[in-house]
């Protein structure tokens, strides 16, 4: 690891050490006791950075000023490249020690620095001096100085052989990239190549954790290869021997899966990285070189971009711990971002070429691209996956009226559009829960906390506990939760859950030793001494959602609103055609009784007058003719006023009241005597009925028929009728009595068991169930003439008749069409069902 | 004593009187003129067989002029052709000179909402005509009896242009 040598910002560090008190540690150690809660809140001092105005010694810096680039400051070792004291230098023009070829060159490339877009400056320049010597150079522009960077070019390296030995060289290695089927062996191939490009002992590569940790994930160490260090058969991986022995083997194993802390890349390194700066230290401990005249630590921040900067106290000591003596940080940034790191180790001092660094930065970009396709590959891969299946879902909720058993059955399908162990259905007062959730308390209040949470109708988690301490106590089914809001004002949402995954960090050290007491009590920020891998157990936590699966709940929701927005663009249509239809029907019943009755009292009435003023002229037959004329023409009349009266049923809106049955029965009965239509009869209540909720208008209606067909269709010598009801514990008895086996004698309450109800006790068990959710049933018995059971049906029907208009009175045949369709109109079912005993009507009122 | 007081009454106010139907079917007339003839009906009848020939006939159109007839009362059938019945009544009642002329309606009509309409709009009485001849004499008989013997019109003040 690197820590760069730049001065820390004392704002940029807490923020680090907030990512590392969120986790919560298993601390073994005597140093942990340091908590990182305590951390986060004392004061963190850097110390003072001496090296600050320094730079390495293997570059040369001079800055110059104005048009005529005059010397106003160079590094102390100017006379180490350019035969130059930084005496003579200063106040000179660069023209004069650089030569005029390398000075016009100079100029051109000048205006290529664009001083806002960092991506030009610096400007790579390699130079020649006048008595041919080459050099490397960089020119940057910073706060009104021309800064110059140079370092010796290699006359001669193995590796910088042709120009096309070295594309061919390298596009191989980019070929082998691309061949990677993983991300691991991706990483694993440019780790490879990496090494194999600088000769280093080690290459890592880091990749960076949301909380600014970084991880190893791919490692290659040249250790093994060095002559007697064991394994042979490596020896042929390596292309080429490596150039010189080394005085001590970095330390074993390696670093593969180790976290690194946050703290252990400070954030303004991370901004170099971010630029896309390579780091290049060919030797950490060689003494750094200062300036003629000396920086001030204002002035040094001119230095802040140059590659030769100096490398600070604690960063050697990191890496003289880790037995580090040169390394080379390679960036790999994504859309801008700082994906990862690579970085190369080195044990012994080395001397790198700026074509070899230009070569591994080139590999990075590639590495970096590969990366960003492979990934969106494999995230395309699932996707497609989840996209099938999410389409599948999609259409089954499309047909759907049922938003929430649709959505839970199955339940696979719910838990696997966002992978997914339980998930919870809210909708309004219920909860439906599938596979592992919470219990239903816990996720009421869950409910209350989570819908303040969601932002964009959606909140998600794979740390609950953290944001909900109460959720600690379900742990085991709901560490991470994903919370889609569908409607709040319909209490509508989905909660899936996933469990704690217990999950161990490696971590390169303990994370707290990267801060040690001062004297003062505060923390310093300081080297590591260990890089011993230390253990930490991560609770509470659950496997991370995927964007892709955030986005597929999101879908959800989209789908569910849209669904719900044409069904009520279809229920509005619905409602349109429904009042227009019902308008049509109110015009067509007026016309009815207008229209087709006018033409009927036409002929009744001139029947009438012939009979009335010719009746001397008439013989008997024709005065019976025309008598049928006007009994048939009253008869079409009650047939036409019988259906106004059904359509008008279908159309009236119920005045629902609490309606006293026993009073009611009365005024019909009294009634009925009053129109003198009363027949002597016994009526018969066992008990008293109870208050119901109906329109009181239309249940007399109800009553009446009922009554009146008890009445006419009996030719008992002792005729009676029985209004009776059933609450719901007579029904359960019933259910009983039906699930027993048929000998055993029915647990019937006493006014079922004085009359067997004979319709309920054959109607199956379901059915009965059902109709206890509706209880009370209401009854009309009697002991007249019954009906057959193939007619039970047809006796609903309009103007059906069974028996002949002559006998038993006669009638329209829509008496009890109209009182199904009162007990419909208020959500109830009637029946009937009869033998030679009599005939018993059943009602529910919804 | 009493009765012979409202009998002299109503003699000196029937002079100008008469019945106005609106009835647009000929049998349905015809059985009217029948009972009225039976029933011993001397006021005068006028028909008109839609809307449009009620308010031709009332004249609302026209100048006001004394030598407008003024019926005792109107019996007004709902549905004619053309200006329907409820158009008439709700033009009768809304007019300052004639909404003071009893509008009783006889129709077939048992609609609640048409009932409602026509007390809304201001009509004196409805009545519905029955299926059977001696159940519609029963109701003329009433008709008669109240709107023709016993109750005393408005004079129709001809107000000035």
């Amino acid at each position: 690891m690197t820590q760069s040598g730049s001065p820390h910002h004392p704002e940029d560090v807490p923020n680090s050490v907030d990512a590392l008190s969120s986790l919560e540690s298993k601390t073994e150690e005597s140093k942990a006791d340091l908590s990182h809660n305590r951390a986060s809140s004392l004061p963190v001092h850097h110390p003072p950075n001496p090296l600050c105005g320094l730079i390495q010694p293997h570059g040369v810096v001079i800055l110059a000023q104005g048009d005529a680039l005059r010397i106003v400051r160079v590094s102390q070792n100017l006379e180490s490249l350019l035969h130059w004291s930084p005496e003579s230098a200063l106040g000179r023009s660069l023209r004069d020690i650089l030569g005029d070829r390398a000075f016009d060159y100079l100029l051109s490339v000048k205006p290529d620095i664009d001083q806002v877009f960092q991506a030009t400056n610096p400007q790579y320049l390699p130079l020649t001096l006048a008595s041919g010597q080459p050099l490397e150079g960089w020119l940057h522009w910073a706060n009104e100085h021309w800064v110059l960077e140079l370092e010796a070019a290699p006359q001669s390296s193995p590796i910088e052989r042709s120009v096309a030995h070295r594309i061919q060289h390298f596009r191989s290695k980019v070929a082998q990239l691309q061949q990677a089927t993983t991300v691991q062996t991706l990483l694993q191939d440019a780790a490879i190549a990496t090494q194999q490009l600088t000769h280093f002992d080690r290459v890592l590569i880091h990749r960076f954790e949301p909380d600014g940790s970084g991880t190893v994930v791919a490692e290659v160490t040249a250790v093994k290869a060095f002559p007697g260090d064991g394994n042979p058969s490596d020896e042929a991986a390596l292309p080429e021997p490596l150039p010189k022995l080394l005085p001590k083997p970095l330390p074993e194993p390696a670093y593969l899966g180790l976290r690194f802390p946050a703290t252990d890349i400070p954030v303004v390194s991370r901004q170099h990285y971010a630029r896309g700066t390579l780091r290049y230290v060919p030797d950490l401990e060689a003494p750094q070189v200062g300036f003629v005249p000396a920086f001030d630590t204002a002035a040094a921040e001119l230095l802040r971009h140059t590659i030769v900067r100096a490398v600070d106290d604690c960063c050697v000591a990191y890496h003289r711990n880790m037995g580090v003596r040169a390394f080379l940080v390679i960036p790999l940034l994504q859309q801008g971002k700082l994906w990862g790191l690579m970085v190369a180790h080195h044990r012994a001092p080395v001397t790198l070429p700026v074509a070899v660094r230009l070569d591994c930065a080139w590999l990075g970009q590639i590495l970096a691209a590969e990366l960003a396709q492979k990934e969106s590959q494999q995230m395309l891969v699932q996707r497609e996956r989840l996209k099938g299946f999410q389409s599948e879902f999609l259409a089954a909720i499309a047909q759907s009226d049922d938003f929430v058993n649709d959505l839970v059955h199955p339940a696979l399908r719910l838990l696997g559009l966002v992978n997914a162990q339980g998930a919870a259905v809210f909708f309004e007062d219920q909860i439906t829960c599938v596979g592992e959730a919470p219990p239903e308390d816990d996720l009421t209040l869950l409910y209350s906390w989570a819908v303040d949470q969601v932002e964009d109708n959606i909140f998600f988690s794979d740390n609950l506990p953290q944001h909900y301490p109460p959720a600690a106590v379900n742990k085991d089914v709901a560490s991470g939760m994903i919370f889609l809001l569908v409607s709040a004002v319909r209490r509508y949402a989905i909660a899936w859950f996933r469990p704690e995954v217990l999950h161990t960090i490696h971590w390169a050290g303990n994370p707290a030793d990267s801060y040690q007491s001062g004297d003062d009590g505060s923390l310093q920020l300081c080297p590591r001494a260990s890089f011993a891998s230390w253990q930490e157990t991560v609770r509470l936590t659950s496997l991370p959602w995927q964007p892709w699966e955030i986005e597929s709940a999101l879908d959800l929701r989209n789908a569910i609103v849209g669904v719900l927005l044409r069904k009520a663009d279809e229920m509005a249509r619905l409602n349109y055609e429904l009042e227009r239809s019902n308008q049509e029907l109110a015009a067509f019943a007026y016309a009815a009784s207008h229209d087709l009755k006018e033409p009927l009292r036409g002929i009744s009435n001139y029947s009438r007058l012939l009979l009335n003023a010719n009746q001397a002229q008439l013989d008997d037959k024709s005065v019976a003719r025309l008598e049928t004329l006007i009994t048939l023409s009253r008869r079409m009349a009650n047939l036409i006023d019988a259906l106004l009266r059904f359509s008008r049923i279908g159309q009236a809106e119920l005045n629902l009241q609490s309606v006293d049955l026993n009073r009611l029965l009365e005024r019909v009965v009294e009634t009925r005597e009053l129109s003198g239509t009363h027949v002597s009869m016994e009526l018969r209540i066992p008990r008293p009925l109870p208050h119901v909720f109906a329109d009181p208008v239309l249940l007399s209606e109800v009553y009446n028929n009922l009554l009146s067909n008890a009445w006419k269709y009996n030719q008992s010598n002792a005729p009676w009728v029985e209004v009776g009801y059933y609450d719901a514990n007579e029904l359960r008895g019933l259910l009983a009595s039906a699930t027993e086996p048929p000998a055993a004698e029915p647990l019937v309450p006493e006014p079922l068991a004085s009359k067997p109800p004979l319709a309920l006790r054959s109607l199956p068990a379901p059915l009965l169930q059902a109709l206890i959710l509706q209880a009370p049933i209401f009854y009309v018995r009697d002991n007249g003439i019954g009906i057959l059971p193939q007619h039970w049906d047809k006796v609903f029907e309009l103007f059906k008749r069974l028996h002949s208009q002559k006998k038993y009175g006669g009638g329209t045949g829509a008496g009890l069409t109209i009182s199904k369709k009162i007990i419909e109109r208020h959500d109830g079912k009637i029946n009937v069902c009869s033998d030679d005993s009599g005939t018993t009507f059943y009602w529910t009122l919804g | 004593m009493k009765r012979i007081n409202l009998c002299k009454l109503r003699m000196e106010a029937s002079t100008h009187e008469l019945l106005l139907v609106a009835e647009d079917s000929d049998e349905d007339y015809e059985v009217l003129e029948y009972i009225m003839q039976k029933l011993d009906v001397t006021t005068p009848i006028h028909r008109c067989e839609d809307g449009e020939a009620v308010i031709e006939f009332l004249q609302m159109e026209q100048p006001i002029s004394a030598q407008a007839p003024k019926p005792a009362v109107i019996l007004l059938d709902l549905n004619l052709p053309g200006v329907d019945g409820r158009q008439v009544l709700t033009r009768i009642k809304q007019s300052e000179t004639f909404q003071t002329i009893p509008v009783v309606v006889l129709t077939t009509s048992m609609n609640p909402s048409d009932i409602d309409f026509c007390y809304r709009q201001g009509a004196n009485g409805y009545l519905i005509k029955p299926m059977e001849i001696e159940d519609l004499e029963t109701t003329i008989r009433g008709f008669i009896g109240f709107w023709l013997e016993i109750n005393i019109p408005p004079e129709i003040e001809m107000k000035s242009v």
